[in-house]
């Protein structure tokens, strides 16, 4: 029985480390072709984090994250819904947290602007995903079209308000003027960017693993994510708990978005990001829409993500191959996840 | 080889692993003929059909159609010999439109472009013909079910075929349309066509056909004209076998009245009224049986009683209480237990553990938790329920859809009938079970009842219903029949006629 299990683990860890594997042989070669020094490149590119202190807690701060997005996505997922705004919720969050800490002067202690702006984060996030999730619980159309399209028009308003509204005019960026230090996120490993971020990350991780193990709410949500007809009978109304489900959804990736403006960037700036809220679904499905395994696969990312950096400065190899890298990875992933689910349908009937 | 056969199947034999579908049928159908297969559920009417249509390959047997013998028939040559079929459940796109759906996959192509206008008038030809009226250019979505059978119809006769084969053609239309439809089948066989048609229903058959054959548990029967024939006759023909063994329980001493349903319409979701003002109550201490084919309001009325479906007019109470039209997590505290119909789809969650399955019948009970769960307390009930209702195959954490059929059914009898429910819903609580868990599930309703349960049984198995009913109702067409009680049980084969809806007289 143990043996079994044991077994079934090692399995596992097999089946979801392989296309991580091949993914890096293939990156490997392709490096071999294009780069003149492929070794440079290589290792920058894997170890890269774990040259200093400081690239460390660089790339810790962009796990918190990564993390906290993957979290985002998995929420959605567990309810059987997918959100792909995640990177517009991520805008709105990020824009708010910045006109709350810079432009509302709120009478009120530095470390309570900064809560509010964290909560107002959340909050636009839920707000911007609102409208597909009513759309989806009321008339169920399909979300995947409606955050998607909800996806593209963030990065554009925030644009728009960045440059015509709230923008530093002493500035040549796209961006508002810093927030005053004092009300930014306490940093734990300076002069890198990692700060309580990462603390509040692994938080909400363990919530989310509670929620979901040990509450009748989180029982409600997955009864309605992998079997709707079933919950339907039991009394639990799908629309409801999809309709929250999402709202709490875009709320993460909405404080995703706001830790980026308090601890890393410390102002919006037009396009901040890199694909912090599009890569929360990815690492999402990748972890297995569970809260322990999206910890890994946020922490795989996070190491490519800052190993891209490093490698664009030691060698001659573009900051985009992570990108190459990341659809092979998400590729083998994928098809592999197809597979097992074949597998356990084919089991059922 | 006979002249006037269009079709003739000689010694067809079908087996699907350990079921013999069929055993050496013989079947002929005359020219201008229409032939009625009648038989009941799994008697192998459709395996038939579909063995002529070439979509089963029979494992042994001659097919003859038009004097060709084919010894591998496909759908495509079955098309080209001039068989054509209307399926059961319609085969449209409900985007396209009449003419698009009709000549789907056999567009009338010149120099590469589809002849839409030729299209339109040939549709136009034939429905004058036989009295189909359609357009052509009507889109099938928003059409009714009546419609859209016609657009099959017409896209059979699109094709130059001799036969037309009709699966239960008339389950899902009204008396009206069902009138018409006959109307378009005698047209048809005055042009030559021979039709095939599989029915439930008896006074149809007595209305349409010519001859009918009867098949029993996948052989031939019989085949004798209809004229002659009485509808008691031809549901004597159909049950035919040997009274049931009952099975054997006490006295009933019913108490009072649990569950009151009045005057109940209810409207499915094509908008068709499947249930057409029934009443009944079932007491405390008896098993209310309610048998019937299968499609005749009875899963309608199950969902309605348990929250799931809207009732149009009429009530239900539960102890006295209105629960007409109450939610399904308000129906769930009350002490009703359900067993559904669809049991993987509602009965059980299959990704979920038993542990999981079980509790979630109890969320209303705070005993487990009020927000956070007790988790230790929950597997401890779930073991001793394994332990009660003897469930197989369970190792820590087993997934219910990893269990056997019959063992998924005795999770849903452990999550639903373990804390004594005063009423229960038991909805084809044995289909699709082997003889010993048929009788686990039979003893536990009977045992119910024992202890003062109101027990209603709704079963498409008359044996089923006979053998555990204390009163049994009779439903077709959405309405009850007639009712009788256990002593006075009339033999199967007029059961069966009421049940094929034959009025009841007494």
């Amino acid at each position: 029985m143990k043996a079994k299990t044991l077994l079934g683990k090692f399995e596992t860890f097999i089946s979801r480390s392989l296309p991580v594997l091949i993914g890096l042989v293939i990156s490997f070669v392709i490096m071999l072709i294009i780069s003149d020094q492929p070794f440079t490149a290589f290792v920058s590119f894997i170890g890269g984090s774990f040259f200093d202190l400081y690239s460390f807690g660089s790339m810790l701060s962009i796990l918190s994250i990564l993390l906290i997005s993957g979290l985002g996505g998995m929420v959605a997922l567990k309810a059987g819904a997918i959100n792909i705004g995640g990177e517009g919720q991520l805008y709105l969050g990020a824009m708010t947290a910045a006109v709350i800490a810079i432009y509302l002067k709120l009478p009120a202690p530095d470390f309570v602007v900064t809560i509010l702006a964290i909560l107002g984060g959340m909050l636009a996030g839920a707000l911007w995903i609102l409208i597909p999730a009513l759309l989806k619980s009321l008339l169920n159309v399909n979300e995947i079209v409606t955050t998607l399209m909800s996806d593209y028009m963030a990065p554009l308003l925030t644009a728009y308000f960045v440059n015509n509204v709230i923008r530093n005019p002493m500035s040549g960026n796209a961006e508002t003027v810093r927030i005053p230090q004092t009300m930014q996120l306490f940093k734990l490993l300076p002069p890198s960017k990692l700060n309580i971020s990462i603390i509040l990350s692994i938080l909400l991780l363990i919530c989310l693993q509670i929620f979901y193990l040990r509450t009748k709410s989180g029982l409600k949500q997955q009864m309605v994510g992998l079997h709707p007809s079933f919950a339907e009978a039991m009394g639990v109304k799908p629309q409801k708990v999809i309709f929250t489900s999402l709202l709490a959804s875009g709320a993460i990736f909405g404080l995703s978005g706001a830790l980026v403006t308090l601890g890393i960037e410390y102002r919006f700036l037009q396009g901040f990001s890199p694909g912090y809220g599009s890569l929360g679904l990815t690492i999402a499905l990748m972890g297995g829409i569970a809260p322990i395994g999206i910890l890994w696969s946020s922490i795989l990312y996070s190491v490519l993500l800052y190993g891209a950096t490093k490698m664009q400065v030691n060698a001659d190899v573009p900051f985009s191959l992570v990108f190459l890298l990341q659809g092979i990875i998400v590729l083998l992933v994928t098809s592999n996840k197809f597979n097992i689910s074949f597998g356990r349908r084919e089991k059922n009937e | 080889m006979i002249e006037n056969l269009t079709v003739h199947l000689k010694g067809i034999s079908k087996r699907f692993g350990k079921k013999q579908a069929l055993e050496k049928v013989d079947f002929e159908l005359k020219k201008g003929e229409i032939h009625a297969i009648v038989g009941e559920n799994g008697a192998g009417k459709t395996t038939l059909v579909n063995c002529l249509f070439g979509m089963i390959q029979p494992d042994e047997g001659e097919i003859t159609i038009n004097g060709i013998r084919y010894d591998k028939l496909s759908p495509r040559l079955a098309v080209e010999a001039g068989v054509g079929m209307v399926h059961q459940h319609f085969k449209l796109i409900p985007e396209f439109t009449v003419a698009e759906n009709v000549f789907l996959g056999q567009e009338i192509i010149k120099n590469g472009i589809v002849q839409e206008k030729l299209q339109n008038r040939r549709i136009e030809e034939l429905s004058k013909r036989y009295g189909l009226e359609v357009d052509p250019l009507t889109p099938i979505y928003g059409m009714s079910v009546g419609m859209r059978q016609r657009v099959e119809i017409l896209r059979a006769l699109s094709k130059d075929i001799r036969v037309l084969v009709l699966d239960e053609p008339t389950a899902v239309l009204t008396p009206n349309e069902v009138d018409q439809l006959f109307e378009v089948l005698r047209k048809l066989v005055a042009d030559g066509l021979s039709i095939i048609f599989i029915s439930h229903h008896l006074h149809e058959i007595m209305r349409i056909a010519d001859r009918i054959t009867v098949l029993r548990s996948g052989k031939k029967h019989v085949t004798e004209l209809t004229t002659g024939l009485s509808e008691l006759e031809i549901a004597r023909l159909i049950i035919g076998r040997d009274q049931s063994q009952v099975l054997k329980h006490s006295e009933a001493d019913p108490g009072d009245v649990v569950l009151r349903v009045e005057d109940v319409l209810i409207t499915d979701s094509r908008g068709a009224q499947t249930v057409k003002g029934v009443s009944f109550n079932v007491r405390e201490g008896e098993v209310v049986g309610l048998a019937g084919v299968a499609g005749n309001g009875q899963s309608e009325l199950a969902e309605a009683i348990i929250g799931m479906r809207k009732v149009d007019a009429g009530r239900i109470c539960y102890l006295g209480q209105d629960i007409t039209n109450i939610s399904v997590s308000q129906l769930r505290e009350k002490e009703i237990g359900v067993i559904p119909e669809d049991r993987l789809q509602r009965g059980v969650n299959p990704y979920m553990t038993i542990a999981q399955n079980i509790y979630t019948g109890s969320m209303n009970d705070e005993s487990y938790g009020r927000i956070f769960l007790k988790l230790d307390k929950i597997e401890q009930h779930a073991m001793d329920l394994v332990k009660e209702y003897d469930i197989r195959g369970v190792d820590d954490g087993t997934f219910v859809g990893e269990l056997s059929g019959g063992n998924i059914q005795k999770v849903v009898l452990a999550r639903e009938l373990s804390s004594q429910p005063k009423l229960v819903i038991a909805s084809e609580p044995s289909r699709g079970l082997d003889i010993g868990a048929t009788e686990f599930v039979h003893k536990q309703l009977l045992e119910l009842r024992n202890n003062r349960s109101a027990v209603f049984l709704l079963s498409t198995e008359l044996e089923e219903v006979l053998s555990l009913s204390d009163r049994i109702l009779i439903i077709h067409g959405g309405r009850i029949m007639s009712e009788f009680d256990r002593h006075s049980i009339p033999d199967e084969a007029v059961l069966s006629a009421f049940m094929l809806g034959v009025e009841n007289k007494s």
